[in-house]
């Protein structure tokens, strides 16, 4: 058996289309991932170039000046927000919480459990940083482990004991057997995804690896026809299982959402 | 006991570098070429994000100060700003509620009660709808909770429940003529209800254990004591935000 293997290992080792088909691999790993980075660098500009300030905004290189716009800006999104009669989603990056909005009050404030942040909202110029967060961006598609509304349809009983037989068959909620998984694609083209701090493993493989392997695929295919590919900055949002799908089930299919950077 | 041949080189022992060449190099060179082909996969749908990110931090800002070269004092320049956010934050300060208030939440069916001066007074459990749409074929009813923000329009004491139709189809009976003794109910709203619009209310219930679970109508349940807070607490205009 040691000599088998022996034999398999010197086979790679000496055959040479084993090495040019390794050299092919690597070589596309590294334009995969070159072109991802020229990808973001060109979402970057993309960004800087829509929120792009009209009028001149002196004094962004000063921390301090910056940092108080950001709030002014953060501030007068709240207050767009107002103008909604639906629940509104806040995400507060500075202080790791999400909110829920609903006519200017908070009613619901989750702690994040953690969260990450693509680079390239840091990597946008102060002026597009701030026109971005300035107005609230609203939910285009989004895709979820739970239902938003855990309708159960029952048809009408024909008489008093099928009433009774029906009030004994059990109720299932999606709820309470998936774990939250949702991510939410607004209309900037930035990804919000929500999952739900989860002790017994990841549960939401599928969905995450879906996610996953559909920017993988639109990557090789622009790949193939010789284009650069999309980039989609993302925010990643990991809370407490109450929490998430109390966000996800209060929002509307449209939602608001204003971030706090 | 045969003897060894060292008659040919092939059989001769082999010194230690070139035990390395023979064996051990090809496994190591297999094994990395092995672990290469496996982790690629992972690497172009998982890692590949997180290599993107590091590289942009570290290529730094690919935007520009628009109006760097504008001049400016900074200290107005922030005391203009500070102004600006005062008042905004004023503003959207002024969307807090004057009177108590009460926060549903249906998911967890949970409740909230502020007094005006914002402070929780008393939270607990409730129970709302139970999203169940009843079919008799000719209309349908969907039993949820409305989400958004409402008002108290009506208080009342010992309330009466008119049961509507909905309320027969489900038991399998007969719906009876729209005042007819029998959709009148006594006691089972508990001792106070708090319209909200729509046919809505907040009311008690007789099936306390159920407290904590969607299974209503669409209106909300509260337990005897919650109620009796909620009750006096809310005045009419009072704000519930059912989310």
């Amino acid at each position: 058996m040691k000599g088998f293997y022996l034999q398999v290992a010197q086979f790679i080792h000496k055959t040479k289309l084993i090495h040019i088909i390794l050299g092919i691999l690597l070589i596309f790993a590294i334009i995969y991932t070159a072109m991802g980075i020229l990808a973001a660098r060109k979402k970057i500009s993309e960004l800087n170039e829509r929120y792009r300030a009209e009028v001149p905004m002196p004094g962004n290189d000063l921390p301090r000046i910056f940092e108080i716009r950001k709030e002014n800006a953060f501030t007068e999104a709240r207050l767009s927000l107002t103008k909604n009669d639906s629940v509104s989603l806040i995400i507060d990056l500075k202080d790791s919480t999400v909110s829920l909005d609903l006519k200017g009050v908070a009613i619901h404030k989750a702690q994040m459990v953690n969260y990450t942040s693509t680079a390239v909202l840091s990597a946008l110029s102060p002026e597009a940083q701030l026109n971005l967060i300035n107005t609230p961006m609203k939910v285009l598609r989004q895709s979820s482990t739970i239902v938003k509304e855990p309708e159960i349809i029952k048809k009408a009983p024909k008489d008093t004991i099928e009433a009774a037989q029906q009030e004994e068959a059990a109720k299932q909620d999606s709820v309470d057997v998936n774990p939250s998984f949702y991510y939410f694609a607004l209309d900037n083209g930035i990804e919000v995804t929500f999952v739900h701090e989860h002790e017994k493993g990841h549960s939401y493989f599928p969905l995450f690896f879906d996610q996953k392997m559909k920017i993988f695929k639109s990557t090789t295919d622009s790949l193939k026809h010789f284009k650069l590919p999309s980039y989609t900055p993302e925010i990643r949002i990991e809370l407490f299982e109450t929490d998430a799908k109390t966000i996800y089930r209060a929002l509307p299919n449209h939602a608001l959402v204003a971030i706090r950077m | 006991m045969a003897e060894q041949d060292f008659t040919t080189a092939d059989n001769l022992p082999l010194p230690t570098s070139d035990r390395f060449r023979k064996w051990l190099k090809p496994v190591f060179v297999t094994l990395a070429i092995i672990a290469f082909v496996a982790m690629l996969p992972f690497y172009l749908i998982f890692w590949v994000h997180p290599v993107q990110n590091v590289a942009i931090g570290l290529f730094g800002q690919s935007g520009t100060l628009q109006a760097d070269t504008i001049a400016y004092d900074a200290d107005e320049l922030y005391a203009t700003l500070e102004k600006t956010l005062v008042r905004n934050r004023t503003k959207l300060n002024s969307f807090v509620p004057k009177h108590p208030f009460i926060v549903i939440n249906i998911t967890e069916n949970k409740f909230w009660l502020y007094n005006a001066k914002m402070e929780l007074v008393r939270e607990g459990v409730c129970s709302t709808g139970s999203y169940i749409t009843l079919d008799n074929g000719k209309k349908t009813w969907t039993f949820k909770t409305p989400k958004g923000v409402r008002k108290i329009i009506n208080k009342v004491k010992d309330p009466v429940w008119t049961k509507p139709d909905w309320a027969f189809i489900e038991e399998g009976l007969p719906v009876p003529s729209a005042r007819h003794e029998s959709r009148y109910e006594y006691g089972v709203l508990g001792d106070y209800a708090l319209h909200i619009g729509d046919g809505y209310m907040l009311h008690g219930t007789i099936y306390q254990r159920f407290l904590g679970q969607a299974v209503t109508h669409g209106c909300i349940r509260l337990g005897d004591k919650d109620l009796e807070a909620i009750y006096k607490t809310l005045v009419i205009g009072s704000k519930v935000f059912v989310y």
